[in-house]
């Protein structure tokens, strides 16, 4: 019996041990490739660290991005240190507080609040004039997004908005000639299609996937939400202006897809469901574009989602923003900064590569490259950055999301109804912001 | 007479020295990451401090604001539903499988590891599998099961979107996962019975079930208050498994109060009042240990 345990509990040690590896200089490296360590990384003479939370296809996209940098033999290289995207806000924050943060940091712009509220981020305005930054290279609705109290505190790297992909082969009928997909517009409009589509699909195929919970409902609520012409969740100031008619409305409206039984109720993972060819049509984040194109024998499109609420004019769709920053470091001299900022315009001026992701780039020349028109898919949502409204600029977008996120996917379970569902969010937003 | 007295004396002295030698290096480890964290959370529970360090006393303002915050008591009602349900289930299912497992039978060794087996797997894992089981659409096990068990293709059961349903899988799991280790502590404790008991019962005619009612479950009395208390302690320290599999959800439904700290301190940047927070539940643990030793205690004077 001792012999047993005693062998059991050496098993799981064994188990517990092998999590981790440390290279031969105390760097720590898990499993999926992310430094556990970063703060013990010692910068060599003139190099920049650089924080990135990029993994799979980003991360080596990232990777290639700097090591072209650094072929280019500037006087300061980059060194690209990839982290754990779970716990990369709270390893930036806390790595600034004590004077270990990097030189380069990735921040989402629904984030960039946060992190200028608690003085993690540096204003770049200056760095950006003296080596001849050219602001107006990057899309303009990401830049009044990046901008607080006046001055710019990150350099926008791409948009990753959501838009709506289809399956070309389950929509045969549907389809214009050349094999594109021209959704209606309007909210009875775009759900008669659904159910002649569904009418359409063989027993067993569904006309959309989509999920019950998590992020992705919340995100089409937002997109129809501003088409209605909703009013910010919360203002500058600190004010809930969330319009409970609008916001109740577009609940009831989505729930009937659900109802209607165009979505299967709690799907867990629709891209694989998706993909699998059990559905027409999917939504979801620019970024599944690299998984769905690498499906072997999938014939799909990508178009934007569809516009179910207001008029010309009232487009709008969720989206957020990967940006680049230079963090808080007492060591940071101006010459630093602005030699950070030098690799911002090489990584902005060079985003192509960052499309392959499936991002929109932030640089407008490069979206409005012959290059980028030749990018399959890609070119199809190109205009998404443009329709994209961002959370207004507090320091509490991120607590905000998850509380709607919570309450949003709540209603969609049935475990309650929109009204209610209206209340108790703004019951989290009041308590969040007290 | 002296001499032997001083001897004495010396040699327990050397032999508290020796003590002390191998206890220093857990002393020092413990009080750097234990002791010392419980009194700098205590003092950080009278501040409002956020990730960037120390922002401005307020008094015992956090505590103030706990009481009126009704998602702390949700919180801690939800850790409260969790250790009713969990834990009447695992002492059950525990008693059952070490009385399974301690039967003379050629199988014994291979239920005693295959019932411990799950834990030694990792929380990850173990939620993983969970949520790979409960994948509806043919996606998941039981969905599969259930279909080609000949349910009709359009009924689907949701174990983890149903506020109940999510409750029963989050419990089944932890069940799966850890009683393998109370499986163990009732086996050993049935070891301890003497057999002498059951032939002298067998001998007067006593029924196996009479057995069982009679003599092996009141002699197991000491054990089952002792895995009662642990588990009472380990389920009120609910986190990992419902973090992994139902984040909390459907809605705040299944969110455990130490779910809830570690979002107000990390997500909200709200680290005094996670701290004030943590000590209530502190305060709770060391209500539980405290019973756990006096009937402990009480147990061995017996």
């Amino acid at each position: 019996m001792k012999k047993l345990l005693s062998l059991l509990i050496a098993l799981a040690l064994l188990l517990g041990g092998v999590g981790a590896l440390a290279e031969d200089d105390g760097i720590v490296v898990n499993e999926a490739g992310a430094v556990e360590n970063p703060e013990d990384i010692v910068a060599g003479e003139n190099e920049l660290i650089f924080w990135s939370l990029f993994s799979g296809g980003e991360g080596a996209v990232m990777e290639s991005i700097v090591a072209n940098y650094n072929a280019t033999n500037p006087e300061y290289t980059v060194r690209n240190v990839m982290l754990d995207w779970g716990q990369y806000y709270t390893k930036l924050t806390t790595a600034v507080a004590v004077g270990k943060g990097p030189d380069i940091g990735v921040s989402h712009l629904a984030k960039l609040p946060e992190l200028y509220d608690l003085g993690v981020v540096t204003a770049l305005d200056a760095a950006a004039e003296a080596i001849g930054f050219d602001w107006n290279m990057v899309n303009q609705n990401n830049l009044a997004a990046c901008t607080i109290d006046g001055s710019i505190y990150a350099m926008p790297l791409d948009t990753h908005p959501n838009v709506l992909f289809y399956n070309k082969d389950l929509l045969e009928g549907f389809l214009n000639e050349d094999g594109t997909l021209t959704l209606p517009s309007g909210a009875e409009e775009f759900s008669a299609w659904l159910g002649e589509v569904q009418a359409a699909l063989p027993e067993g195929k569904y006309a959309f996937s989509f999920p019950t919970t998590g992020d992705d409902p919340f995100r089409q609520w937002w997109s129809f939400y501003f088409q209605d012409g909703g009013t910010p969740v919360i203002t500058t100031d600190l004010e809930i202006t969330l319009d409970k008619e609008k916001t109740v409305e577009v609940l009831n409206y989505m729930k009937t897809w659900y109802d209607n039984g165009y979505i299967p109720l709690n799907l867990e993972d629709y891209v694989q469901y998706f993909t699998a060819g059990n559905a027409a049509i999917m939504i979801g984040g620019v970024w599944n574009t690299y998984t769905v194109e690498n499906v072997e024998g999938l014939n799909f499109g990508v178009t934007l989602t569809p516009q179910c609420f207001g008029g010309e004019g009232d487009y709008a769709i969720w989206g957020d923003s990967h940006t680049l920053i230079v963090p808080v470091k007492d060591s940071h001299t101006d010459e630093i900064v602005q030699a950070c900022m030098k690799f911002f315009k090489y990584a902005s001026e060079n985003s192509i590569d960052w499309a392959t992701a499936g991002h929109v780039v932030a640089n407008v020349n490069v979206v409005e490259s012959e290059e980028y028109a030749a990018l399959p898919y890609r070119a199809d949502y190109k205009d998404a950055a443009n329709y994209v409204v961002y959370f207004e600029s507090t320091p509490y977008s991120y607590p905000i999301r998850d509380a709607m996120i919570a309450q949003i996917g709540a209603f969609f379970s049935g475990e309650q109804d929109a009204e209610t569902t209206y209340d108790m969010i703004v019951e989290e937003i009041e308590a969040t912001i007290s | 007479m002296q001499l032997t007295q001083q001897g004495k004396k010396q040699k327990r002295l050397r032999g508290d020295l020796i003590a002390a030698c191998f206890l220093l290096p857990f002393t020092v480890l413990y009080t750097i990451f234990t002791i010392y964290p419980v009194f700098q959370g205590a003092y950080m529970s009278f501040f409002k401090w956020n990730l960037m360090g120390k922002q401005a006393f307020i008094g015992v303002d956090n505590y103030v604001n706990m009481v009126e915050d009704k998602y702390f008591w949700q919180a801690l009602w939800n850790t409260t539903k969790f250790v009713l349900y969990s834990t009447p289930a695992i002492m059950l299912s525990s008693l059952v499988l070490a009385l399974l497992a301690n039967r003379a039978s050629p199988l014994k060794r291979l239920y005693r590891t295959v019932f411990f087996l799950p834990n030694l797997l990792s929380v990850a894992v173990i939620s993983y599998i969970t949520i790979y089981m409960c994948q509806p659409y043919d996606m998941g096990f039981l969905s599969n099961l259930m279909h080609s068990l000949g349910a009709p293709t359009e009924f689907e059961i949701f174990w983890l979107k149903d506020k109940h349903l999510a409750w029963v899988t989050v419990v089944v799991a932890t069940l799966w996962w850890t009683q393998g280790y109370n499986m163990m502590l009732y086996i050993s404790a049935l070891q301890d019975i003497p057999d002498q008991l059951y032939e002298a019962a067998s001998i007067d005619g006593a029924t196996p079930r009479q057995q069982l009612f009679k003599i092996t479950l009141p002699m197991l009395s000491k054990t089952t208050a002792l895995i009662l208390m642990l588990q009472i302690i380990a389920s009120y320290k609910v986190f990992q498994q419902i973090w992994l599999i139902t984040a909390g959800g459907p809605g705040r439904a299944t969110r455990p109060l130490i779910q809830y700290i570690y979002e107000q301190g990390f997500q909200k940047q709200k680290l005094g009042y996670a701290c004030a927070m943590s000590f209530v539940l502190f305060f709770i643990l060391i209500i539980l240990t405290l019973i756990q030793r006096k009937i402990g205690r009480k147990g061995e004077e017996e």
